[in-house]
């Protein structure tokens, strides 16, 4: 089911940008040992949700419980996005939040997702569908160890 | 109690507020500092069935109420905001609208997630 969802996201991307998604595919298959362990959960309210692990520590991405509230509000916050405006959106966490912004905002707007930790991007592409958002529009998705020198070209 | 329910209740909409439009990032300091409050509140629902609950209903509350101090804690020991703003809004509330609701007779049906 994993890789089932991972290269259908790939997939996705490829309409776009597919030395990006090849390089996924390279980096996923040549990679070492996680930094972080990620475990992925269902909330309370049926939204998968990301746990990292690091040396001691452990953090949430999302809340147990309720998922959407929190997305709700920062939507709201957010306000109307005008087209061809940029948004960046600092970590990918488990894409609940770039799948609201990707489905409530007009396709010009223009996402840019930076993710500083290449194993949650990974999860990311491979628990979690996010083929439709990715063909809706070009989501520039820059990635530590992956592309992230796109960011000061 | 209604009344350091209530208390309490503004406190936590306030930091939860502040956490998710304001962009606060010290919502874990806040939250460890009600901890007094709160357990003087909690503890009430651990301590017997001073609502008069159905006992399944009962134990499914103290189970609920178990998990929202497991998740209040771990949040503090992890220093983990997602999971303390989670903890507050979606769990502790719930049990203190349960004194708030029991008390001025309104809304007895609503108990939220419990």
């Amino acid at each position: 089911m994993s890789r089932e969802i991972f290269e259908k996201n790939l997939k996705a991307m490829e309409k776009w940008y597919p030395e990006f998604a090849d390089r996924i595919r390279v980096v996923d298959e040549k990679r070492n040992e996680p930094e972080v362990t990620v475990e992925a959960e269902l909330s309370w309210d049926d939204e998968i949700i990301f746990k990292v692990k690091a040396d001691e520590r452990s953090l949430y991405l999302n809340g147990k419980r309720n998922v959407k509230e929190p997305l709700r509000m920062w939507m709201e916050h957010l306000g109307d996005i005008h087209d061809y405006a940029p948004v960046v959106l600092l970590g990918g966490g488990s894409g609940a939040y770039l799948k609201k912004l990707v489905q409530n905002t007009s396709e010009k707007v223009n996402v840019i997702l930076y993710e500083p930790s290449l194993d949650i991007f990974l999860e990311m592409i491979k628990q979690v569908d996010l083929s439709e958002e990715i063909e809706s529009r070009p989501i520039a998705f820059v990635v530590e160890d992956v592309n992230k020198n796109e960011l000061v070209q | 109690m209604e009344t350091l329910a209530r208390e309490l209740a503004k406190k936590v909409d306030l930091i939860c507020i502040e956490y998710h439009y304001m962009r606060r990032t010290d919502i874990v300091e806040r939250a460890k500092a009600l901890a007094g409050e709160i357990q003087q509140l909690v503890s009430v629902l651990l301590q017997g069935n001073v609502f008069g609950m159905e006992e399944e209903e009962y134990n499914s509350l103290q189970s609920y109420v178990v998990q929202v101090l497991t998740d209040y804690t771990e949040a503090i020991a992890q220093r983990d905001m997602v999971r303390m703003a989670d903890a507050l809004e979606f769990g502790l509330r719930d049990l203190l609208d349960i004194y708030i609701d029991t008390d001025s007779g309104e809304n007895q049906d609503e108990q939220g997630n419990i």
